[in-house]
């Protein structure tokens, strides 16, 4: 019965929502020194109070964004081209965001502002939609928008190289390599603020998507005999990415991996429903990002483990596992 | 003028033209048969009247124009069934069929009551509802077109326009199909359908359009359509005509006689027919 399944979505929903909620608590109470969150704003000491406002709250909200943005992309864009391997990265945002934040190292001009680094990397998002939309143009195809894609990602990462090659200063080259690999450690409030607006509203424009994406499984003939039009669907879909996933990666570099496991893992549990996908993916990378980061201060606390290694450690052998599993289930 | 009346319908691409100036009027209701051989401009013909791709003429349905009407109208109006029976994820085939629900639901509403019971009678329509929870890519391939055919009839438009939907089924199932065009005919609609099998479509449309190479070349009942010489010039086949239970219906017999000799001389006939050049005149 479709009531059963229909049943069965909101209880996802709210399990998935309430391990979100588990793990954002968490995430304040763990650090370097344990705090309990709900006593240290009752009656703490003003130092708890602190570390939690100043240093796990903004860690806590940018894992609770970053992820439900990657994890929402990529649900959207593999419902988008119908393929299972589509992430987030597929369209060049984050390359290009990456080679923002890298031109703003190299330049000096974290030095000048602190906020310099995200500003430049959001900069570089948005130039590469404006990019896309300039190579793929109002005919739309999809394998166009893909090969595009593939080409602003080679090009970004090859002047990002180049940026490294020609990088006069061994401690610029090192920042870079570090930034390059995704964090969420030493954010503040301002890297909320910044990010935050355009990831809220990527986010919007993503889940707008989600009925054509249903339709999209039938193919788009079918899809546009339905009423859907395919061309706002897709500006849709590559402005919410722009948007959101460059917000993202301007905030906490290049996080791998999030967009491309976390759709399909539950995928199953909504029924292979691409329309359906798309709020438990937020939610599902959500909880995915801020286990990984608290993950990151459990395992190496003095260390300052990057998340970005964290995320593709875990997500590399999970994914051949799920695929061999798949495979297996097949046979 | 009710009904679907097509104007000169002209799809080009590149340097010759798939279709070529098509014009038919069609007083609703009726069981309209798309026949012709491969690479006839069916399928295209298709997707022009259904507005999925550009051409010049038009097509009216009730008085509007369908290549002029906004996507989420038309979407009530008319439903499409590409002969492509794709569905890219592993979708229970009661959420296959609910798409079809689309077009009457909010953007972010469930399905309404009469949404499942829209659902549910084209899932019995199909016999495809003892495997309604089934995963579509499960299914057998006559049993997944069957399923994409209770789709279409579920979108509940006036117009349904499906490409070669009877092609993989069995016999029982393609007649039930024409069964199942003939009573959406019979409550007030109308229905434009692409076959191939010649009996099945002498036997149960009421009238046919013949087209070759683009253009339509016979319009009118089986029985005015499918003669034994026009047969023979675009199919390169000879029938037999039969009287079935009092109505008219054709068997092909074997290639003609006239048509092979002439076209081997060309080029040797190949197995689908495909590309198969006739030099013979077309008939106006």
């Amino acid at each position: 019965m479709s009531g059963g399944r229909g049943i069965r979505f909101p209880l996802l929903v709210a399990g998935l929502a309430s391990l979100v909620a588990g793990l954002f608590f968490l995430s304040l109470a763990v650090g370097q020194v344990w705090i309990d969150p709900l006593s240290a704003f009752s009656g703490g000491s003003a130092a708890d109070r602190l570390i939690l406002a100043e240093i796990r709250l903004p860690r806590a909200l940018l894992g609770l964004m970053v992820g439900a943005i990657l994890g929402l992309s990529g649900a959207v864009l593999q419902g988008l081209l119908r393929n299972p391997l589509a992430e987030p990265g597929l369209l060049g945002v984050s390359a290009s965001a990456s080679l923002g934040a890298v031109l703003a190292i190299h330049g000096g001009l974290v030095a000048v502002h602190a906020y310099a680094l995200p500003l430049s990397a959001l900069i570089g998002a948005l130039l590469s939609v404006l990019l896309l939309q300039a190579l793929v143009g109002r005919s739309g195809e999809i394998l166009t928008l893909i090969l595009a894609g593939v080409a602003l990602t080679s090009l970004a990462g090859a002047l990002t190289s180049l940026v490294l090659n020609l990088s006069p200063n061994p401690f610029a080259a090192m920042e870079i390599v570090f930034w390059m690999l995704g964090s969420l450690t030493d954010r503040s409030m301002v890297h909320v603020g910044l990010a935050g607006p355009f990831i809220v509203v990527g986010a919007v424009l993503l889940l707008l998507t989600g009925r054509a994406l249903e339709a999209l499984s039938l193919g788009q003939e079918v899809a546009r005999s339905l009423g859907i039009r395919m061309g706002r669907t897709r500006a849709l879909a590559v402005l919410g990415t722009a948007l959101g996933v460059g917000a993202a990666t301007a905030v906490s570099g290049a996080i791998g991996f999030v967009g491309l496991i976390v759709p399909h893992l539950l995928r199953p549990l909504v029924g292979h429903r691409p329309g359906r996908l798309l709020p438990v993916s937020a939610l599902g990378g959500a909880a995915f990002l801020l286990a990984a980061d608290l993950l990151v201060r459990v395992i190496l606390p003095g260390r300052d483990l990057k998340l970005g290694v964290v995320t593709a450690i875990i997500g590399a052998p999970f994914f051949l596992w799920l695929l061999l599993s798949l495979k297996r289930r097949a046979a | 003028m009710s009904g679907l009346v097509c104007d000169r319908i002209t799809v080009p691409r590149g340097d010759r033209l798939t279709v070529d100036s098509v014009s038919f009027a069609a007083p609703r209701p009726q069981l309209i048969g798309l026949i012709g051989p491969n690479g006839a401009g069916k399928s295209t013909l298709m997707r022009a009247v259904a507005g999925l791709l550009p051409a010049s003429g038009t097509a009216v349905w009730n008085g509007e124009d369908l290549t002029a009407m906004s996507p989420a109208r038309r979407a009530r109006a008319l439903a499409f069934m590409p002969q492509e029976r794709t569905v890219h994820w592993p979708l229970a085939c009661r959420e296959v069929v609910m798409l079809a629900r689309l077009p009457y639901q909010g953007a972010f509403a469930g399905p309404s009551a009469a949404d499942r019971r829209a659902v549910a009678e084209a899932l019995a329509a199909m016999s495809v509802d003892g495997f309604a929870d089934r995963a579509f890519d499960t299914l057998s391939g006559g049993e997944q077109a069957r399923v994409l055919i209770a789709r279409m009839l579920a979108q509940d438009p006036d117009l349904l326009i499906a490409d070669e939907p009877a092609s993989g089924l069995d016999p029982a199932h393609q007649i039930a199909l024409m069964q199942v065009f003939r009573d959406i005919v019979a409550g007030g609609r109308s229905v434009l359908v692409s076959l191939h099998d010649l009996s099945l479509a002498s036997r149960w449309c009421d009238r046919l359009l013949l087209m070759d190479q683009g253009r339509l070349v016979a319009d009118g009942t089986p029985e005015e359509v499918m003669t034994a010489d026009r047969m023979a010039r675009v199919y390169g086949i000879a029938v037999r005509p039969l009287t079935i239970g009092g109505s008219f219906a054709v068997v092909p017999e074997g290639l003609a006689p006239s048509a092979s000799a002439q076209t081997s001389e060309v080029m040797p006939i190949e197995e689908e027919g495909e590309g198969n050049e006739r030099c013979l005149p077309r008939i106006a």
